[in-house]
Order: structure tokens, then C-alpha cells, then sequence
């Protein structure tokens, strides 16, 4: 493809491809088998200062631009959804929280030791039976003097359990519904924090998904990220810039999936020869090819604007919505090309389609992303 | 030791490169990179000048595209690159090479070490850093695998064959080292980011004052073609292992492979 990629941006795709390839890909099956959290390779990502990647050099950030972390997540995605998903959730919804709302001693305090891999990033959002923008968080936050007491539960919060820094919401005023969300950032060491469980995951696995308990924890008042009530705008906003790289993760693990199916298909010999020969084949190779270009395209142009301070959230809910299209069928094709090989835990196949099943649910977009589309083609 | 210099080149991707039904080389997708072995280079002066905070500079030698180079080469650890972009380089061997890297050395000034991987990931003629050495006038010591700079002098250990031989050098000397010797580095973002930073510098071949005999390549170049392992498809489908296995080394043997 030719997207006009700047020699740096083109230098931090090739560095991270062979970062990939050399420090993930060994350890990606196991990461898939265990599930564990892969701690001696996200210390590996900090040494390439991948944790601070968009954020300002003042706070230690690379500043490498959002399109240049689309370009990483892509390459990490390729050999691990997983290690992506562990560095998504950290810079794309934790820190570009806090550079986006935070005062500068939050910055100071925070962002420096989340660009600098001191501590890893977390978003506790989602709660049993509750949908975000309609007002249904039970999670509570009572001011207290010169602090908040947030009481009830967490789940799903990827890097749960190995984050640093949490950026969790909490209903400030319940009578406000959705308006009354407000968000914090939490140390993850606080007291009264802890994990009521590691939720065993089909995919992703290795990013570790937790549900937290919050029994009256005590955050600063100097902790509330941004005004009382703009928590539902904090987290539309920093879903929809992660949407950006959730395509991106899509993106790399289709295209891993191809390649293995098009290394399979030339290799595969049925009726007398290689069964990438075959139409019905190469109409399905055709089709991801296709789906997956025109969806990176997306993602570097979605990314490009963000990166620019020009709005994005239309592109960003159209990725969310191609990607979850054309993701798990690419990887329905790779898995019918492949046949009983795919469909073994033996070939990687399996892995990515759980994967990217991950990948397309991963984070929900504030509202339907089809809502945000034509609202703002009929605004 | 106070100053190094790092020679790379600027190859094609050899991953890039696909061979075609008739055998001909297909690079129309093919992207450049530094040479393998020169990143080796690089890393080991890098690693020399981090280590003893002297200088690390490089020069590098190829078409006007050796100027997309820079970025990476400067990411790497260099201080500042010198490059030459010239069509001379299209149809360079290693006598041209060495005359046009020789001359802008000459002109830069003196370097205390000249490091140079121990050939080209493309044609590894293996020729560059001896022509080099021989030119300049200083010794040259190749096949390196280890490096080591103390008390103002050099100790360097050569792989030769069966053997090792570890020699002592005072500078100025051209050294070139094989892949073993380290790991090139991943740069990081900062490191990339860095680089736009750095200072590069382009030396222009007509005024380093070469006669035109001396950027006449010696060696021309024919044909390049891809080359195809047949394989001799050959199944043994005897009943019985045993009998499949005396088979197969009996044409092992046959063969003059065991």
C-alpha cells in the first residue's frame, strides 16, 4: 500500500515488526495457553518506550503520534492480540485519559509513571447489567471532605489486577443518570481495592480481564479526572480513540490469518493441485485482502485526524463497525480454507479467531456505532 | 581513541525480492534497508562510543535513495552520517566503492577506527574494508568477533576457521566484524524520534576530486538471476519402516551424502 507514512512513522512500523517478531511471537502460544500476563515482555515494550508512545515528551512520552500507535498495535497484533490488547488499554484509554483531562499535577504524578512503564494503565467501566450511556452505574462515589468514597463493583477491566493506575467511573450524583458519571484516577494499591476474580477468557488471553472490588475506597478530591458529570464524555471520547486501535488490532490479525492461509493454500494439495488454484478459494483470499486494506486504510486516516486535533468519532464508530463485519469472517474463511488443520489448536488459526473475536467486542463504543454515524451525518 | 567511523550500505530487502517463473529477479516491491552485517557495524560502534564517550560518525555510499537511510543509521547510536548519492554507486564494485569512500574520509579527516561489517548483505564480496585499509595506508583486521578499546589501543579477536586470534591495535585501523559480535539494537521511539535531530551531511562525489578510471567498475555484472532448489521428490512407500529407512540411506549414499 502506498499511505503516506513519514520516514519516521515507516521506521516505527518496520522497528515494531521486528520487535514482534523477535521479543512476542516465541512467547504468543504460550501467552494463549497460560494466560498469563506476560510481564518480561511488557518491561521489553517499555525499553522500547512503547508505553508512552502519543503522550508529550514533558511526561516522558515518546511522542511519536496516535498514527504511529495504530502502526504498533497493527504489528503486535499480528503475533499477539493479547500483548496489544495489554498496551491499548493502557495507552489508549488510561493515558490518553489522563493527557486529555488531567491537571497538570495529575500529569506529573500519573502520566509520567504511566509513559515511563512505572505502572500500567487500566479503565474500570463496565458493570454487571449496566449500559454506560444509560446511566445504569451502581459504582458510587460519595464526597467525603477532601475525599471520595467509591463503594461496588468493576467488571471486565482489562490489565485488572496488574494495573498501576486506574481510571474508574462512578456515580457522583445518581439522580443525573448518565449525566452524573464522573471519573477518577486510582492507585491501584489503594485500600479497600481489590480483585474478586480473573475472569478465564476464550481469547485475548494473557490480558488480564478482572472484575474489582471497590469496598469504600478513598480517592483525593485532586484525583476526580475532569469536571463532576464528565465522566460519560471522558469515556465516549477515549472508547472512541481506542476504537482507532482496535481496528488496527484487527487489521494485524486478519492480516496474520491470510498470510497462514494463503501459505496453507499453496502448499495444500487436493484433486491434484494446490487448493489456492481453486475460485472458491481465492474468492475468499480476494475478500479478506480487500476488507483488510480498505479497513487499515481507515485506521491510519481515522488516526491521522486524531493525531492532527481534528474530530474523529464518526471515522472511529465506522471502523468499529467494518471491523466487527469483516474481522471474524476473514477469520471464518481462514478457518475454511484451512479446514481440520485450522480448526486444530495445532495451527495458529484458532488462536486469532479467538482473538479477534476479542477484538471486535472488546471495548463498547458509548452508543451503537450505526447512532454516532448517522448522528453526525444528520447533525 | 577519540573519533569512529561506521561504512554502511544501503541494500535491497533480500525478503522483498521475488523470483520470477524464468528465474529473473522481480524487485519492484522490493524496499532498502542498511546491510545486515553493516547494522553489526553500527551497533559495535555504538556500543564502543557509549561505552568510552568518543565520537561515532558513519558514511555511507549509494544511489540519491541512501538519503532515506539516514533516519534509521542516526537511530542507531551514530552522532552524524555523511552520505554520498550518486548513480556512480548503480554500477559500483568494491574498487569503485573503496576509491569514492576512501577519497570523502580523506576529506573528513582522521578517524581513530573504521568499522565496516565483514561484507554486503547483497553481493558479500567480503572486499570493501581490506581495499579499504589498503588505500588509507593502516592495517585492517577482519573477521571480528569481539572488541574491546583500552589504554588508547584496540583488542580485537578474529574467528579464523578452526582458530581464534586475538591481536592488539593502535588506531588508525578499518575493522570488520562479523554478525556475531553483538545484537543490533531495536531503536526505540525515542530514539527514532531523535533522529530527525541529528545532524547529516551529503558529500558530493565531484568534489572529492576521483579520476574518472577510478569509478570504472572492475568487475561487471552480467546477469543476476534466482536460483531454485529442485527438490528430487523421491517417496519411499515400502510396507515395512525398516525397509523404507534402508532405502533412504542407501540413497544418502548413493548420493555421497553419507
Amino acid at each position: 500500500m502506498s499511505y503516506p507514512l513519514t520516514e519516521e512513522q515507516q521506521l516505527i512500523q518496520q522497528n515494531a515488526k521486528e520487535f514482534a517478531l523477535e521479543c512476542v511471537e516465541p512467547a504468543a502460544a504460550e501467552i494463549d495457553h497460560t494466560a498469563a500476563h506476560p510481564a518480561d515482555i511488557v518491561k521489553k515494550m517499555i525499553e522500547q518506550d512503547f508505553l508512552g508512545i502519543f503522550m508529550p515528551s514533558e511526561f516522558g512520552g515518546a511522542e511519536a503520534g496516535y498514527l504511529s500507535y495504530a502502526l504498533i498495535i497493527e504489528e503486535l497484533s499480528r503475533v499477539s492480540g493479547a500483548v496489544a490488547a495489554i498496551l491499548m488499554n493502557h495507552a489508549s484509554l488510561a493515558a490518553y485519559s489522563i493527557n486529555r483531562w488531567g491537571s497538570a499535577e495529575q500529569k506529573t504524578t500519573y502520566l509520567s509513571a504511566l509513559c515511563q512503564g512505572e505502572k500500567l494503565g487500566a479503565f474500570a467501566l463496565n458493570e454487571p447489567g449496566a449500559a454506560l450511556g444509560a446511566g445504569e452505574h451502581k459504582v458510587a462515589a460519595v464526597k467525603d471532605g477532601d475525599t471520595y468514597v467509591l463503594k461496588g463493583r468493576k467488571c471486565y477491566v482489562a490489565n485488572g489486577g496488574v494495573a498501576g493506575v486506574y481510571i474508574v467511573f462512578a456515580q457522583t450524583n445518581p439522580e443525573a443518570g448518565a449525566k452524573g458519571i464522573s471519573a477518577f484516577i486510582v492507585d491501584g494499591q489503594s485500600d479497600g481495592l481489590s480483585i474478586a476474580r480473573i475472569i478465564n477468557k476464550m481469547g485475548l488471553r494473557g490480558c488480564q480481564s478482572a472484575e474489582l472490588v471497590f469496598d469504600n475506597v478513598k480517592v483525593p478530591v485532586a484525583n476526580l479526572l475532569g469536571a463532576e458529570g464528565a465522566g460519560l464524555a471522558i469515556a465516549a471520547e477515549a472508547l472512541a480513540a481506542t476504537s482507532i486501535a482496535e481496528g488496527g488490532m484487527v487489521v494485524g490479525i486478519a492480516q496474520a490469518a491470510m498470510e497462514d492461509a494463503v501459505k496453507y493454500g499453496k502448499q495444500r494439495i487436493q484433486f491434484g493441485r494446490p487448493i489456492a488454484s481453486f475460485p472458491a478459494i481465492q474468492t475468499m483470499l480476494a475478500e479478506m485482502a480487500t476488507n483488510i486494506h480498505m479497513l487499515r486504510l481507515a485506521v491510519y486516516d481515522a488516526a491521522t485526524l486524531l493525531e492532527n486535533g481534528e474530530p474523529f468519532a464518526a471515522e472511529a464508530a465506522m471502523i468499529k463497525l467494518f471491523a466487527a463485519r469483516i474481522g471474524q469472517s476473514a477469520l471464518i474463511d481462514v478457518i475454511q480454507i484451512e479446514g481440520g488443520y485450522g480448526y486444530s489448536q495445532e495451527m495458529v488459526a484458532s488462536r486469532l479467531y479467538r482473538d479477534i473475536k476479542g477484538a471486535v467486542i472488546k471495548n463498547s463504543s458509548i452508543d451503537f456505532p450505526e447512532k454516532i454515524i448517522a448522528g453526525n451525518l444528520l447533525a | 581513541m577519540q573519533k569512529l567511523l561506521v561504512c554502511y550500505k544501503w541494500v535491497l530487502d533480500e525478503q522483498d525480492i521475488k523470483i520470477a517463473g524464468d528465474l529473473s529477479l522481480d524487485t519492484g516491491r522490493a524496499k532498502y534497508k542498511i546491510s545486515d552485517y553493516d547494522k553489526n557495524a553500527i551497533e559495535e560502534g555504538a556500543l564502543l562510543a557509549e561505552k568510552h564517550g568518543v565520537s561515532v560518525e558513519a558514511l555511507t555510499f549509494g544511489t540519491a535513495s541512501v538519503k532515506q537511510s539516514l533516519k534509521d543509521a542516526l537511530s542507531r547510536g551514530l552522532d552524524k552520517v555523511y552520505w554520498i548519492g550518486d548513480a556512480a554507486s548503480e554500477q559500483a564494485d568494491a574498487f569503485v566503492t573503496a576509491n569514492v569512500l576512501t577519497a570523502a574520509i580523506k576529506k573528513l579527516g582522521q578517524y581513530d577506527l573504521i568499522l565496516c561489517g565483514e561484507g554486503s548483505s547483497d553481493s558479500y564480496n567480503q572486499q570493501t574494508a581490506p581495499r579499504l585499509a589498503a588505500l588509507l595506508g593502516i592495517p585492517a583486521i577482519t573477521f571480528v568477533q569481539k572488541l574491546t578499546m583500552a589504554d588508547g589501543q584496540v583488542v580485537a579477536t578474529r574467528k579464523l576457521g578452526d582458530c581464534i586470534e586475538e591481536i592488539t591495535v593502535v588506531g588508525p585501523a578499518v575493522i570488520s566484524v562479523l554478525p556475531e559480535i553483538n545484537k543490533p539494537r531495536i531503536p526505540g521511539l525515542k530514539q527514532v524520534m531523535a533522529a530527525s535531530k541529528k545532524p547529516s551531511e551529503e558529500v558530493k562525489i565531484s568534489d572529492l576530486g576521483i579520476a574518472a578510471e577510478e569509478l570504472s567498475p572492475k568487475v561487471r555484472s552480467l546477469a543476476l538471476k534466482g536460483y531454485v532448489m529442485d527438490r528430487k521428490k523421491v517417496i519411499f512407500k515400502e510396507a515395512n519402516q525398516a525397509d523404507n529407512v534402508a532405502k533412504l540411506v542407501a540413497s544418502l549414499a548413493q548420493e555421497g551424502l553419507c
